[in-house]
C-alpha cells in the first residue's frame, strides 16, 4: 500500500526495518505474527514447479489481484490517532486507515428506539427515551486468492486477498483500543510477548465509513467462514455499533446538534490527565528478535506439516 | 487591448497570410497575445529573472530569438511589427493544428513548447484530463498561467478555449429545468389541522424551543435540481408522509414558516396494521378468571424501498454529493473520452448539483425523521452564553472539576453531559391513505445490497398511540 498509514495489508518495509512488518497492538489472546519468507522458500517448501509448471513464486505474485481499484473509498474503517510516519514509526497526530479489497456486498443498517410499553385500566402508556445504538452489519467476499499459477488454495496465506482479510481481523482485534506497555516495559520481540495479555489503557472510537455515512463505535463481532462449495476466498461478516453518527462532508446532509464531549476514557481525554503518552514516541512495531532467514521456511513447514496431520 | 492601427493592421495580414487556420481565429489569438506580452508596446523587451538572465523575448508578440530562429527565418528577433505578427502567426498555426485545434495548447506551445508537449502527453495517457488539471499535474503551472491570461485578455471567447466550448454547449444543451407540479398540501382526508410553531411560541417555551435551521432548506422533493422517476406517479398516487406534532398541539417547522412534510420517494411495499386485544386468562379450581384491558395499541410494520438512485448523469451507486472534492473531480475526469464526444456529459457532471441523488436525499429526510422522532431534546443553547451549553466544550471545561450551579441545578460538566437528553415530546403523524396515525418509531431498518443495486430496501415499526381515519358517505 501506498501510505504509510494504510493498514489494508502488512506494511511495506522501512529501511533496515525489512523483516519488521508494523502490526497494531492486540491485547494478547490472538496475535499476528509476522513472519518474511522469500519466493525461493516458499518453492522449495511447497510443490512449486515440481507440478509440472514452470512457474516459480516470484516477488510480484504476493500483490497479484484480479479485484479492480475501488472507484471512490466507499467502505473505509478509521482507526483515530494509530498513524504512523513516513518511516514507520508511531504518529498519533494521524490516524490509521483500513479499505476493503473489495467492498462488502452487503451492509444493514439498524436503528432502535428505546421505549417502553405499559397497559393500565385507562389504557396505555408510553415511554420513549430517544435513539439506542445502531448496529451495522457487512457481509461479503474476500477478493480470488491469486498465487503462482493463478486461483490457490495452496498458496493462500501468501495472496494478496488472503492478507488483506487477515488486517482486517488485525484491525477488529485491536478495535481502538490503546494498551498500557505498549512501548515501555513491554517485550520488544513476538516471542516473548506471545499471548502475554496487555492491560486496556484507553479507548478511542472506531469510525467506519459506509457511502455518506460515518459512524463512531467499535467492532462487535467478526465471522470469517470458509467454504469447500465456493473455494479461493472465504466469507466474512462484521457488525458494528455505533453511538454516534455523522455524514461526510462532500454529502448534501448537514450533521445533528453538537456534541464534542468526549468520553472519559477517550484518547483525547486520557492525554489531558497524562501529560507524556507513551505511545506518543513508540513504534508501534512488533520485531523480530533477528531477521532470520529460515524462519519463513520453517513456518511454511509447520503449517503444512499441521496440515497433513489434520487430513 | 492591442488598439494600435499599426499593430491591428499586422495582425489582419499576418492572420490572412497564414494558412490553415481560420482568420478570424488567428487574428483573436494574437491580438491576445500582443496584449499578454507587451501590453500593446512595439519596444517592450523582457527583464531578467533569476532564472533567465539573459531573455531575448521582445516587441508586440514577446518573440524570442530561438522563436525567430524557428518561425522567423533570422536569427535575433526584429520589433518590426509586421515580422512580428507573420512569425507570431506561422508558429501559432502549426501548434495549433498540432494540437488538433486545442487553444490552450497551443498557446501554452507558443509560450514554453517543451511544456505543452509534456501537458498533452498527459492528457493524451489520461483522457478525459482538462488542460488545467494536467498542466498543474506535471509540473507545468506557469503554463496554465500564461494562458489564462492570454484567454482572459480576449474581447471575446477563444475559438477552442474552455470558455467557448462551455458557451456552445449551453446554447446547444441548455440546462434541463423541472415544473414543481406538486406542492405542500397533502391531498388526503384527516390532515392534522394544526399550525406551524410561530415565533412568538417559540421563544416563550422554556427553555427556550429551538429549532433547527435545517428546516427551512429546500425539501428533496421541491429540489428542482434533483432528478427522479417518481415525479409524475406522485402527483396521481401521493406517496407516504409524515409531520410532527410538537407537545403543544402544533406542527414542527421553521417559526412563522409552512410546516415542514416529509414524504417518501416510493410509496411503502407492504404495509401491516397489527391489531389485537389485552386479555388475561387465569384458570381457577372454580373456573376462568378473565381480565380484560380494552384494545392493545396498534403497530405498523412497513418494508419500502428507496426508489432509484438518479443523479444527472442516469442511475447510480454513486452516493450523492453537494460537492465535488478533488478524489471525485479526478474521477469524472478520467471517466470521460473527450475524443469520442463525451465532452458535454464531461461538463455536466461537473456541475455541483450532478451528484446529488434524489432517493438518496429522501431516505435521508427520512432517517431524520426517525432520529427526530416526536422527541424535544435538552439543548438550552439560549439559556446561557456560555458554549459549554452549546454541547461543545473545551478542554479546560472537559477536564476540569466545575462548580456546582444555582441556575442551571448542576455543574458544568453534568450540564453539558445533558445536552441532547430527552426533554420532552409530542408525536409523528403517519398519513397513509385515509388514515392519520400518531405515534412514534420503534425501529428502522435498511440494506444496501449489491445484488439489489441502485437502490435501498428498508423497514420500519411505527408504534400507533392513536389514529383518526375517514369514512366516506353519499352528499
Amino acid at each position: 500500500m501506498a501510505q504509510a498509514s494504510d493498514f489494508s495489508d502488512v506494511l511495506p518495509p522501512y529501511g533496515d526495518h525489512e523483516l519488521s512488518p508494523i502490526q497494531l497492538p492486540t491485547r494478547g489472546e490472538w496475535a499476528l505474527q509476522p513472519v518474511p519468507i522469500t519466493p525461493s522458500a516458499i518453492d522449495n517448501a511447497g510443490p512449486g514447479a515440481a507440478v509440472g509448471d514452470v512457474n516459480i513464486p516470484n516477488a510480484r505474485n504476493f500483490t497479484i489481484r484480479a479485484a479492480l481499484y475501488p472507484y471512490v473509498d466507499y467502505v473505509v474503517v478509521r482507526l483515530p490517532h494509530r498513524g504512523l510516519t513516513s518511516t514507520g514509526a508511531a504518529d498519533p497526530t494521524q490516524a490509521a486507515y483500513y479499505r476493503f479489497l473489495i467492498n462488502p456486498s452487503s451492509v444493514s443498517v439498524s436503528k432502535q428506539t428505546e421505549d417502553s410499553q405499559t397497559m393500565a385500566r385507562a389504557g396505555w402508556q408510553f415511554g420513549v427515551w430517544g435513539e439506542g445504538f445502531t448496529t451495522i452489519s457487512l457481509s461479503g467476499k474476500t477478493a480470488g486468492q491469486y498465487f503462482t499459477n493463478g486461483l490457490t488454495n495452496y498458496f493462500k496465506e501468501f495472496t494478496l486477498s488472503y492478507r488483506n482479510l487477515q488486517q482486517l481481523m488485525l484491525v477488529f482485534g485491536n478495535n481502538g483500543y490503546f494498551y498500557e506497555g505498549e512501548v515501555s516495559g513491554s517485550p520488544s520481540s513476538y516471542a516473548q510477548q506471545a499471548f502475554q495479555r496487555r492491560r486496556i489503557k484507553l479507548h478511542q472510537d472506531v469510525e467506519l465509513m459506509v457511502g455518506n455515512f460515518i459512524w463512531h463505535g467499535m467492532f462487535q463481532s467478526l465471522t470469517v467462514t470458509q467454504d469447500a462449495d465456493t473455494p479461493f476466498l472465504a466469507n466474512f461478516e462484521l457488525k458494528f455499533m455505533a453511538w454516534k453518527e455523522q455524514y461526510r462532508s462532500s454529502s448534501p446532509y448537514h450533521n445533528g446538534k453538537p456534541n464534542t464531549i468526549q468520553r472519559g476514557h477517550s484518547y483525547g481525554e486520557y492525554t489531558q490527565y497524562v501529560t507524556s503518552m507513551s505511545i506518543s514516541n513508540a513504534a508501534q512495531t512488533q520485531s523480530l528478535n533477528q531477521p532470520s532467514s529460515s524462519m519463513g521456511t520453517e513456518f511454511l513447514s509447520y503449517v503444512r506439516g499441521a496440515a497433513s496431520q489434520n487430513t | 487591448m492591442a488598439s494600435s492601427p499599426v499593430l491591428q493592421s499586422a495582425i489582419a495580414t499576418a492572420s490572412n497570410n497564414q494558412t490553415g487556420v481560420d482568420p478570424s481565429y488567428m487574428a483573436s489569438m494574437l491580438t491576445a497575445i500582443a496584449q499578454t506580452e507587451s501590453s500593446g508596446n512595439q519596444n517592450a523587451a523582457a527583464a531578467p529573472t533569476a532564472g533567465n538572465p539573459n531573455p531575448t523575448s521582445k516587441g508586440y508578440f514577446g518573440i524570442t530569438d530561438a522563436f525567430s530562429q524557428q518561425w522567423g527565418g533570422q536569427s535575433t528577433a526584429s520589433l518590426d511589427p509586421g515580422w512580428q505578427a507573420t512569425t507570431a502567426a506561422t508558429g501559432l498555426a502549426y501548434y495549433t493544428q498540432l494540437y488538433n485545434g486545442n487553444t490552450e495548447l497551443a498557446l501554452a506551445a507558443y509560450n514554453k513548447p517543451a511544456s505543452a508537449a509534456a501537458i498533452n502527453t498527459y492528457m493524451n495517457n489520461n483522457p478525459g484530463t482538462s488542460f488545467a488539471y494536467a498542466a498543474n499535474a506535471t509540473g507545468n503551472s506557469a503554463s496554465l498561467t500564461y494562458v489564462n491570461q492570454v484567454e482572459s485578455n480576449s474581447a471575446t471567447p477563444l475559438p477552442g478555449s474552455t470558455a467557448t466550448n462551455a458557451a456552445i454547449d449551453a446554447a446547444a444543451n441548455p440546462a434541463p429545468t423541472y415544473t414543481v407540479a406538486d406542492s405542500d398540501n397533502i391531498p388526503v382526508v384527516g390532515n392534522v389541522t394544526g399550525q406551524a410553531v410561530t415565533t412568538q411560541v417559540a421563544a416563550n417555551v422554556t427553555p427556550t424551543l429551538i429549532v433547527d435551521t435545517d428546516l427551512t432548506l429546500t425539501p428533496w422533493y421541491k429540489d428542482s435540481d434533483l432528478v427522479r422517476g417518481t415525479k409524475k406517479l406522485n402527483a396521481f398516487n401521493p406517496p407516504v408522509s409524515f409531520q410532527i406534532l410538537l407537545p403543544n398541539g402544533q406542527l414542527l417547522g421553521h417559526p412563522g414558516a409552512a410546516p415542514i412534510t416529509l414524504r417518501l420517494n416510493a410509496s411503502i411495499k407492504t404495509y401491516d396494521i397489527e391489531q389485537s386485544h389485552v386479555v388475561n386468562n387465569t384458570i381457577t379450581r372454580t373456573g376462568m378468571m378473565m381480565t380484560m384491558w380494552g384494545q392493545q395499541a396498534d403497530l405498523i410494520t412497513g418494508t419500502a424501498s428507496t426508489g432509484a438512485f438518479m443523479n444527472q448523469l442516469g442511475l447510480t451507486q454513486f452516493m450523492s454529493m453537494s460537492t465535488l472534492d478533488v478524489q471525485t473531480q479526478q474521477l469524472l475526469n478520467q471517466s470521460f473520452d473527450l475524443s469520442v464526444g463525451d465532452e458535454a456529459m464531461y461538463k455536466l457532471a461537473n456541475q455541483p448539483s450532478a451528484l446529488r441523488v434524489a432517493a438518496e436525499d429522501c431516505f435521508m429526510e427520512f432517517l431524520a425523521l426517525f432520529k427526530n422522532n416526536g422527541v424535544v431534546y435538552f439543548q438550552p443553547t439560549n439559556q446561557q452564553a456560555q458554549p459549554i451549553y452549546n454541547g461543545t466544550v473545551n478542554t479546560t471545561q472537559q477536564t476540569g472539576v466545575t462548580a456546582w450551579s444555582p441556575l442551571a441545578g448542576s455543574s458544568t460538566y453534568e450540564a453539558s453531559y445533558r445536552n441532547n437528553d430527552v426533554l420532552t415530546r409530542g408525536e409523528v403523524v403517519f398519513y397513509f391513505g385515509t388514515n392519520t396515525y400518531y405515534g412514534y418509531f420503534k425501529s428502522l431498518n435498511w440494506r444496501m445490497d449489491a445484488e439489489k443495486p441502485y437502490q435501498w430496501d428498508f423497514n420500519f415499526v411505527f408504534q400507533v398511540e392513536h389514529t383518526s381515519s375517514a369514512t366516506f358517505f353519499p352528499n
